[in-house]
C-alpha cells in the first residue's frame, strides 16, 4: 500500500516543495535587482514616449475609475501623462507605455515587457512603436486600432492599451468616457427604454423578417420588448404600447416590429426523410418561414475525430429562411472553436454576413482568416439546411 | 553493462549522438534561435546548464523516484532549473534574457532534456549523468553554432553582430528567415550523416526504436522489442 499509493505522492510533493523553496530563495536574491531593471527600463522608455517632458508625480489611481488595463499613470510637467498598461496579447503581461500630450494626442508608445511570439511582435511593434508610430497624433475621438493580419491578438492588445490610455486622459482631465463593455451598454439602454432596472436582455432571433428596425431585444422577466432603430432604443410594453412618449415618429415601425415578434410562434415540424445530419430541428412560423437548428462540425469536432480522447463540441447554429429560401437571420448559439481564430464564428460581424443570402450566393461569405476548418464546417451546415429545405418543399435536390 | 569511458560519454553527445543533428531532438529552439550567433550561443549555454543540473539531480534521486511518478518529477525538476536560470538571467544578464524571450521558458519542454533524463540519467550514476549532460549540451551548442554561422554569415552578411564587409554582395536573405532555417537544417543534417557514415557511424535504417543510435543503451525499447523489458515481457 505504501509503495504503490503513498510513496509516489510523498516523493512528488517533496520534490515540489524543495523546488519551490529553492526558487523562492533565488527569487529573494534577484527580486530587487529585477525590479530595479524594470524601473530603469521604464525610465528609459519615458524618453521614447515623451521626449520633451519631465515627470512631475505619480497619479493616485484610487481617485479615478480608469480602464482596468491601466496600472500606472505619471503626470508630466506640461500637463500630459504617461500611461502604463498591462494587456493580454498572445501571451499575458504585454506591458506598454503610452505618452499622451496635454492636447490629448498620442506622442509615442513603447513596449517595455512582453512574452509575445517574436514573429508576431516583429510584425506589429515596428508599425506602432516609438515617436513615429501609426498611433502618433490620435486622440480619444480619432482613435482607430492598427490591426495587423496574422498578428491579430498582439495588435488588438496593443490597440486596447492605446485606447485605454486615451480614455484615461479624458477621465483625468475631468471628462467622461463610457467604460462599460458593449453588453452592459446594451442592457442599460434597454432597461432605460423599458423603464426597468437590472434586467438582462437578449437579441431576438428573427424567425420572421422585421422591416425598418435593426433589432429587437427581449427579457424573460418582462413581457415587453425594446426595439432598436438606428441609435434609438424604443420600449414597448406587453400590450404593444410605447412605454414613454418619446420617439413618437418611430412608433409605427416599432409597434409593427413588436407585433411580428409577439406573433412569431414556432411549431416544430418532423424532419423530412433524407434530411441532412447537420439539421437537428426545424420549426415553422405562422407566416410560413422556417427556423433550422443546425449542428456544424468545426475545428473542435475535427480534433475529436483525430484524437479519440479529445471531447469535441459542434457549432450550434440557428438559421431562419423565408418560404422562398432566403436567409432571414443567422446566429451562432454556441461553439468550442479555437481562441483567436475559430471563435470569430460567434461574432455578429461574421454570421450576419449570411443574412439576406440565398442558396446561390451564401458561399460567397469570406472564410474566417486562419480558421478554414471552422468556416468550411459552418458553410456545410448552411448548405445542408438549404438541401433539407428543398426536401421540405418537395423539390428534388 | 560495460563501464563507459568518461571521455567517450562526452564525445558521444558531440558527434555520434549529437542531439540535434543525429537524434533530431530540440528542433524548435534550433530553428528559432539560429538566426544569429549570439542568440544561438546563449540558448545553447542556457540549455546546457539546465541539462547538466537536471541530469545530476535526476540521477541522484533515481533510486528514490518511483516509476509511476517519474515524468512529473522530472518535469518539476527541469522546470525548477529553467525558472532559476530565467530569474538569474533577468537579474544579471537582461539583454540575453530579452534575446531568448519566450524560448527560454520553452527549454522546459525541450526534448533533449527530458529525453536524456529518461534515457540516461535515471539509469546511471551522478558523474556519468553530468558528463552525458555536458556532452549533449556541447553537442547542442556546436549544432546551433554551425547553423547560426551559416545563416548569419550567408543570410545577414555578419557574424555575431559584426558586419563582414565583402559579404553584402553575396547575401542570401532567405537563409536568415524561417524557410532558410529549415533548408540549412536539412543540409547540415545531411552533411553530418555523411560524415558519421564515413566514420562507420550508426546507419539508420528506419526512424523507429530499432534505428535509433541510442538503442543499445536504452532498456525500454518496447516498440522495437529489443530492450530488456520487452524481452522480459515476451518470456
Amino acid at each position: 500500500m505504501f509503495k504503490s499509493k503513498i510513496k509516489p505522492t510523498v516523493v512528488l510533493v517533496s520534490i515540489c516543495l524543495v523546488t519551490a523553496l529553492l526558487l523562492s530563495g533565488i527569487n529573494m536574491l534577484t527580486k530587487d535587482i529585477i525590479e530595479q531593471r524594470l524601473k530603469d527600463k521604464e525610465n528609459a522608455a519615458f524618453a521614447d514616449v515623451y521626449p520633451n517632458g519631465t515627470k512631475e508625480s505619480d497619479v493616485d489611481l484610487s481617485k479615478y475609475t480608469l480602464p482596468d488595463v491601466i496600472t500606472d499613470v505619471y503626470a508630466m510637467s506640461d500637463g500630459g501623462y504617461i500611461f502604463k498598461a498591462n494587456v493580454v496579447g498572445k501571451s499575458p503581461d504585454l506591458i506598454i507605455m503610452c505618452g499622451v500630450g496635454a492636447d490629448g494626442k498620442i506622442i509615442g508608445t513603447k513596449v517595455i515587457s512582453d512574452g509575445e511570439t517574436p514573429s508576431y511582435s516583429a510584425k506589429v511593434f515596428p508599425l506602432v512603436e516609438g515617436l513615429n508610430g501609426q498611433y502618433k497624433g490620435m486622440d480619444e475621438k480619432t482613435f482607430e486600432p492598427v490591426l495587423v493580419g496574422n498578428a491579430t491578438l498582439t495588435s488588438e492588445a496593443y490597440a486596447e492599451a492605446v485606447k485605454a490610455s486615451l480614455q484615461s486622459f479624458v477621465i483625468l482631465k475631468g471628462g467622461s468616457v463610457d467604460l462599460r463593455d458593449p453588453a452592459e451598454i446594451l442592457n442599460d439602454n434597454c432597461n432605460e427604454a423599458l423603464g426597468t432596472e437590472g434586467l438582462a436582455f437578449s437579441k431576438w432571433f428573427e424567425a420572421d423578417p422585421i422591416v425598418g428596425v435593426d433589432a429587437i431585444y427581449f427579457t424573460k422577466d418582462n413581457g415587453g420588448a425594446v426595439i432598436k432603430i438606428g441609435e434609438l432604443f424604443i420600449g414597448i410594453d406587453e400590450d404593444g404600447e410605447l412605454t414613454n412618449g418619446e420617439h413618437a415618429d418611430k412608433a409605427e415601425s416599432a409597434k409593427a416590429a413588436f407585433n411580428v415578434y409577439k406573433n412569431s410562434t414556432l411549431t416544430e415540424v418532423t424532419l423530412p426523410e433524407g434530411a441532412k445530419t447537420s439539421v437537428k430541428k426545424i420549426y415553422v412560423t405562422p407566416s410560413g418561414n422556417y427556423v433550422f437548428e443546425l449542428s456544424a462540425d468545426g475545428y473542435s469536432m475535427h480534433l475529436a475525430e483525430k484524437y479519440p480522447n479529445v471531447e469535441g463540441k459542434p457549432i450550434e447554429i440557428k438559421l431562419s429562411l423565408t418560404s422562398d429560401g432566403k436567409i432571414i437571420s443567422t446566429l451562432t448559439v454556441s461553439h468550442a472553436e479555437s481562441k483567436g481564430y475559430g471563435e470569430k464564428c460567434a461574432d455578429e460581424s461574421y454570421y450576419s454576413q449570411y443574412d439576406g443570402k440565398t442558396e446561390a450566393n451564401y458561399s460567397s461569405v469570406e472564410d474566417i482568416s486562419k480558421a478554414t476548418i471552422t468556416s468550411v464546417g459552418y458553410k456545410k451546415a448552411i448548405k445542408d439546411a438549404f438541401a433539407t429545405f428543398k426536401l421540405l418543399k418537395g423539390e428534388a435536390e | 553493462m560495460k563501464k563507459e569511458n568518461r571521455l567517450s560519454i562526452i564525445l558521444r553527445g558531440i558527434i555520434t549522438e549529437n542531439p540535434v543533428l543525429i537524434l533530431v531532438l530540440g528542433t524548435c529552439p534550433t530553428l528559432a534561435m539560429t538566426a544569429n550567433v549570439i542568440s544561438a550561443l546563449s540558448m545553447g549555454i542556457a540549455a546546457t546548464i539546465v541539462l547538466i543540473c537536471s541530469n545530476v539531480v535526476i540521477s541522484a534521486l533515481r533510486k528514490v523516484i518511483p516509476d509511476s511518478v517519474r515524468i512529473p518529477c522530472y518535469i518539476v525538476i527541469i522546470a525548477g532549473f529553467v525558472t532559476a536560470v530565467q530569474m538569474l538571467l533577468q537579474a544579471y544578464l537582461p539583454s540575453i534574457y530579452e534575446m531568448l524571450g519566450v524560448y527560454l521558458a520553452l527549454i522546459v519542454v525541450n526534448c533533449i532534456i527530458l529525453g536524456r533524463a529518461e534515457m540516461y540519467a535515471r539509469k546511471n550514476g551522478v558523474l556519468n549523468s553530468a558528463l552525458d549532460g555536458l556532452g549533449m549540451g556541447i553537442g547542442f551548442i556546436v549544432a546551433l553554432l554551425a547553423m547560426a554561422t551559416i545563416r548569419e554569415v550567408l543570410g545577414n552578411g555578419s557574424f555575431a553582430g559584426f558586419e563582414i564587409p565583402f559579404m553584402d554582395m553575396f547575401r542570401i536573405p532567405v537563409l536568415a528567415q524561417a524557410p532558410g532555417g529549415f533548408l540549412v537544417f536539412g543540409i547540415v543534417i545531411a552533411v553530418m550523416n555523411r560524415i558519421t557514415a564515413k566514420r562507420g557511424g550508426v546507419k539508420r535504417k528506419s526512424f523507429d526504436c530499432e534505428g535509433c543510435p541510442s538503442a543499445g543503451s536504452c532498456h525500454t525499447t518496447r516498440c522495437a522489442g529489443v530492450g530488456d523489458d520487452a524481452k522480459e515481457e515476451n518470456k
